[in-house]
């Protein structure tokens, strides 16, 4: 724990910047003395690559950059980036929509959207199936409503 | 005052630009290019491709300028522009460009064996050691993950602040810090497995 803290502490603010309880810390452990060591080492060569002066932009250099935006058109419209991301964008399209088509397919034709299947099909729907031989007995309709009229009927036997 | 003056000056040219005046963006491009140029050479230490990904780099704000909207600062703005767009091209570069040990010089390996310490003697490093440092620094920078060589770069090279950086790279500043720290300890483990 405290090994990690003063291992922060060395890359913020480097040895100098340690109290001097860390500084013997570091004297005495052997883990932090190479960190501090290596640490130090990378510091200085960075400082040194930040010292390296970057290559100057050369003569012309905005003026020809300015050439090529006015060649392009400067809108970017024709440039293959567009392409490259409208091709992106049309083969994302495309995978959407073979992919809805394949659910579409491949989901059953049942539904509250769908409407009922057709029984006049050349193969017998199921519930024609079902009901075709069954016996109808008069205690599955349903009741009679009160306001209707029901006169005996009377058979005359000759 | 001055600075006010300049900052007005500048917001006209962006809204120039913005409409398609190329002059106006070629007055922007004087100003901002020793920076970019700064940036991008110590991002990619490729010294012959360091004007073309500058070019490249002005064309794409270009396009881009419409969306910039003032709330950040143009150069943060461009700086983000060029830091993703040496992100990309050292990403695309990365597998034909590994070093490894035996790829370094009899000099660098010597001092990661230990014989040179330039914090231990007295004596400032020589124009000859300062070389080899360099040297051995830049390979173990250009073995880096990209991640880890932009936010290396711009804490440690350009001297950007933890908040400048979360601005340019589009993180918080815990992640800043925390990548920061990952990048530092990366970077010298492999050290260590150099040596």
């Amino acid at each position: 724990m405290r090994c990690g803290r003063i291992q922060k502490l060395l890359e913020e603010k480097g040895e100098a910047g340690l109290s001097p309880t860390d500084r013997q810390h570091v004297e005495a452990c052997p883990d932090c003395r190479l960190y501090a060591r290596d640490w130090s080492m990378l510091a200085q060569g960075l400082k040194f690559i930040a010292q390296e002066p970057a290559p100057e932009p050369s003569w012309g250099f905005s003026a020809r950059l300015l050439r090529r935006l006015n060649e392009e058109g400067g809108s970017g419209i024709l440039h293959p980036e567009f392409y490259e991301n409208a091709g992106r964008r049309v083969i994302f399209a495309t995978l959407v929509l073979v992919f809805t088509l394949l659910l579409a397919m491949a989901l059953p034709a049942s539904g509250p959207v769908r409407h009922k299947p057709n029984v006049d099909t050349y193969w017998p729907q199921p519930e024609v199936l079902a009901t075709r031989n069954a016996p109808v007995y008069v205690s599955s309709f349903p009741p009679v409503p009160a306001w209707v009229e029901v006169k005996p009927v009377s058979y005359h036997w000759r | 005052m001055e600075s006010n003056a300049q900052e007005r000056l500048e917001a006209e040219w962006i809204r120039r630009a913005q409409q398609g005046d190329h002059e106006a963006f070629g007055l922007l491009v004087e100003q901002y290019q020793r920076r970019v140029f700064s940036t991008v050479f110590h991002l990619v230490h490729q010294q012959n491709e360091v004007e073309d990904l500058v070019q490249e780099i002005f064309i794409k704000t270009f396009r881009a300028i419409r969306s910039y909207n003032f709330r950040a600062p143009f150069g943060a703005w461009v700086a983000r522009i060029s830091v993703n767009h040496c992100y990309d091209y050292l990403r695309r570069k990365r597998s034909s460009r590994l070093n490894y040990y035996w790829q370094l010089s009899e000099d660098s390996r010597r001092m990661l064996e230990g014989g040179l310490e330039p914090q231990q003697r007295e004596s400032p490093p020589s124009i000859e050691e300062q070389a080899v440092l360099k040297d051995l620094v830049k390979k173990l920078l250009d073995r880096a993950p990209a991640e880890d060589r932009m936010v290396l770069v711009l804490k440690e090279i350009e001297n950007l602040s933890i908040e400048e950086i979360s601005e340019v790279l589009n993180w918080s500043v815990s992640k800043v810090k925390v990548r920061l720290h990952r990048a530092r300890k990366r970077m010298l483990a492999d050290l260590k497995r150099c040596r």
